[in-house]
C-alpha cells in the first residue's frame, strides 16, 4: 500500500491512494464547552437535505450525549475495542510533540488502515477495519440518552448499571471530510471522490451500487445506507454554499458556512476553508481563524485522530470532563488545549468571538487592540482559579473577496446587583 | 391488501428473551458535578447569557447538562454555585456588526397544489 503523511499522527501511514491534492480543505472547530444539545443543527441539516422518504436514518449531523450516547449506538466504543483486539496494549501515543509536523507527538499504534492489512475474513480483503452497525444501532438517535431512568426501566429487575457522579457533554458530529477518507478508500466502485476545490468528500449517486463498504469503513459512521434508493448517502458539506452559489446568502459569490454551522444556537461552531500543501499538511496562515485555533494554538483537537483518516473536524474539549476520557477521544493535546481555553489570553479571546458572528466564511481576520476593561477570576482545569484579563478589542473578519464581513467588539462584563440588597438600584 | 409487517426496532417495546445475549459492562469514571456546574455557568455567562436565563436553563429538563447536576447536587447547592459564578464572572457582552448580506428585494413565489380531478397538476 502507498504511504502518506498524516500530521495528526506525526508519521507516515499506509493508505490505498496517494496524498490528497493540495488546495483548499473544508474544516470546522466546535467548542463543545458551549453545546446545549438543542439539535437545531441536526434539524437545519435535515430540513435542507434529508427530509425525503427513505431518509429516516439519514442523520448527517447528529448531537450525542457522551459518555453513554452515540449514533449509531456504541459506534466509537465498538471500533476502539476492535482496534485494541487487533493490536492489544499497543494503541498508544509516544511522548513529545509540539512541532508543526507532529503537534501531538507520534501515534505508535495501528490506524484502521494498518489494522486491516493482511486481513482475510469471510468477506475477502478489506481496506479499513470497520463494521456495519445493526438495524438496532441505527434505529434511533439519542435513544436512552439524557434519560437514564428509561434505560433502567427497560432492564431486567436484577440488573445494575454502575453509577458515576454526574459529568457529561454533548458531542456534535458530522462527516469530517477526512484528508484520507476511509469511505473513499473502501469503495470498490470508485464512487466516492474528494473535490480538489474544497476537499469535500462526495458519493456519486449514479455510480454507487449500494455495497455499503463505505458504511463499514467510515470510523465515524457518517456514510449511511438508504434502502429506498439502494445507495449510500453522506453529508455534502452544503457545497452550493461553500461555492458561494446560495442566492440569498451569497449575492456576490462569497462562500458561506454550511446550514448546520450557521444555525448553531450555542454559538459553538466555526467553519471555513484552510490551505493544504500537497503532503496533506496545513500551510501556515495564522490569520485564518481555523489555522490559528487548530495549528497555531492547538486549542482545538481532532476527534479520535488515532483512527488515521485525518479528520478535518476539530473540538475544544469540555473542561469538566475526566482527562483519561478526553485523551482517549482527542489524543495527547488535551491538557495543553484546556489550559489555554480555560483562561484565554486576549489574542485567543478575540479569535473565539468569531464563532457564529457571520454567515460568510471568514478567510482572514485581524484584531484592533483596545484598553483593558475587566479582570475576571475563572475556573482552571485543575479546579483552581486564575484571573482572566478582558480587553476592549475589536476583531474583524474578511471574506474570500477580502471584504470585511463581520466586526465584533468585546465589551466589559455586566453585573446585576441583588434587588433585595440594593432597593434603589436602577 | 395485507398490512406490511415492520420489524419492531425499539428495544424498550420488545419482549425480553431469556437467551438475550445482553451483558452489562461499564466503567465508573468519577467526575465532579460542582465543577460541571461552575464551568457550564462560566461558559454560558461568557457566551452572553443573562443571569435569569441561566437560572431558567438550569431548571429545564430539556437541557440536561445543568439540570442533571441540579438533581444530583440539590437546589440549594446548585443555586449557591450559580450565584457565586454570576457574581464573579458577570455577563460577557460584545457588539457584533455583520455586513448586510441578504438581497431584500421581495420575490414573487407561485405555489401550486396538485389538482384533485385526476387531470394532472
Ligand atoms: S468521516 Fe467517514 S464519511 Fe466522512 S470523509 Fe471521513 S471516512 Fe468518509
Ligand atoms: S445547534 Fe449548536 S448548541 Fe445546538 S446542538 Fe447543535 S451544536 Fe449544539
Amino acid at each position: 500500500m502507498p504511504s502518506v503523511y498524516n500530521w495528526q499522527l506525526g508519521r507516515d501511514m499506509s493508505f490505498p491512494y496517494g496524498n490528497a491534492p493540495g488546495g483548499l480543505q473544508f474544516a470546522f472547530v466546535f467548542n463543545i464547552n458551549r453545546c446545549i444539545g438543542c439539535q437545531t443543527c441536526t434539524m437545519a441539516c435535515r430540513s435542507t437535505w434529508t427530509f425525503g422518504r427513505g431518509q429516516e436514518h439519514m442523520w448527517w449531523n447528529n448531537v450525542e450525549t457522551k459518555p453513554f450516547g452515540g449514533y449509531p449506538r456504541f459506534w466509537d466504543a465498538k471500533l476502539l475495542t476492535m482496534l485494541e483486539e487487533a493490536n492489544p496494549g499497543k494503541q498508544v501515543w509516544g511522548k513529545g510533540g509540539g512541532g508543526t509536523d507532529a503537534p501531538y507527538g507520534t501515534f505508535n499504534g495501528m490506524t484502521i488502515f494498518e489494522a486491516a492489512e493482511g486481513y482475510a475474513g469471510p468477506a475477502g480483503p478489506r481496506r479499513a477495519l470497520g463494521y456495519i452497525p445493526t438495524a438496532d444501532e441505527w434505529a434511533a438517535p439519542n435513544i436512552f440518552e439524557d434519560h437514564g431512568r428509561t434505560l433502567a426501566d427497560a432492564l431486567p429487575s436484577d440488573a445494575r448499571l454502575p453509577e458515576h457522579k454526574v459529568w457529561f457533554f454533548y458531542l456534535a458530529r458530522l462527516c469530517n471530510h477526512c484528508t484520507y477518507p476511509a469511505c473513499l478508500a473502501s469503495c470498490p466502485r470508485n464512487a466516492i471522490y474528494k473535490r480538489p476545490e474544497d476537499g469535500v468528500v462526495l458519493i456519486d449517486q449514479s455510480r454507487c451500487n449500494g455495497y455499503q463498504k463505505c458504511v463499514e469503513a467510515c470510523p465515524y459512521k457518517k456514510a449511511i445506507f438508504r434502502s429506498t434508493t439502494g445507495t449510500s448517502e453522506k453529508c455534502v458539506g452544503c457545497y452550493p454554499r461553500l461555492e458561494g452559489r446560495d442566492p440569498l446568502i451569497s449575492p456576490n459569490g462569497e462562500p458561506a458556512e454550511t446550514r448546520c454551522m450557521t444555525s448553531c444556537v450555542g454559538k459553538i461552531r466555526l467553519q471555513g476553508l484552510v490551505q493544504v500543501d500537497d503532503r496533506g499538511n496545513w500551510k501556515p496562515d495564522a490569520t485564518n481563524p481555523l489555522y490559528y485555533l487548530v495549528r497555531e494554538r492547538q486549542v482545538a483537537l481532532p476527534l479520535y485522530p488515532q483512527f488515521g483518516t485525518e479528520p478535518n473536524g476539530f473540538y475544544i474539549p469540555p473542561r469538566w470532563v475526566p482527562r483519561p476520557y478526553l485523551e482517549q477521544m482527542f489524543g495527547p493535546g488535551v491538557q495543553r488545549s484546556l489550559e489555554q481555553y480555560a483562561c484565554p489570553d486576549r489574542e485567543l479571546l478575540a479569535c473565539l468571538q468569531l464563532f457564529r458572528a457571520a454567515q460568510q466564511i471568514i478567510f482572514r481576520y485581524e484584531v484592533i487592540k483596545g484598553p483593558k476593561v475587566a479582570e475576571v477570576p475563572v475556573t482552571m482545569p485543575d479546579s483552581s482559579t486564575k484571573i482572566q484579563e478582558i480587553y476592549n478589542d475589536t476583531v474583524i473578519g474578511y471574506n474570500k473577496l477580502d471584504k470585511e464581513c463581520v466586526r465584533v467588539t468585546i465589551k466589559e462584563p455586566t453585573f446585576e446587583r441583588d434587588r433585595m440588597k440594593h432597593a434603589n438600584s436602577i | 391488501m395485507a398490512d406490511i409487517e415492520y420489524p419492531n426496532l425499539d428495544p424498550r417495546l420488545r419482549p425480553a428473551e431469556p437467551d438475550h445475549p445482553m451483558s452489562l459492562e461499564g466503567d465508573v469514571i468519577s467526575g465532579d458535578p460542582a465543577l460541571l456546574v461552575r464551568c457550564l455557568a462560566e461558559e454560558m455567562l461568557m457566551g452572553g447569557m443573562s443571569a435569569p436565563e441561566l437560572t431558567a436553563l438550569s431548571h429545564s429538563p430539556q437541557y440536561q447538562s445543568l439540570y442533571a447536576a441540579r438533581v444530583s447536587l440539590g437546589h440549594e447547592a446548585t443555586d449557591r454555585i450559580l450565584g457565586e459564578v454570576i457574581a464573579r464572572v458577570g455577563v460577557f457582552s460584545s457588539e457584533v456588526w455583520e455586513s448586510p448580506i441578504q438581497d431584500e428585494t421581495p420575490v414573487a413565489l407561485t405555489v401550486s397544489a396538485p389538482r384533485r380531478d385526476g387531470k394532472g397538476d
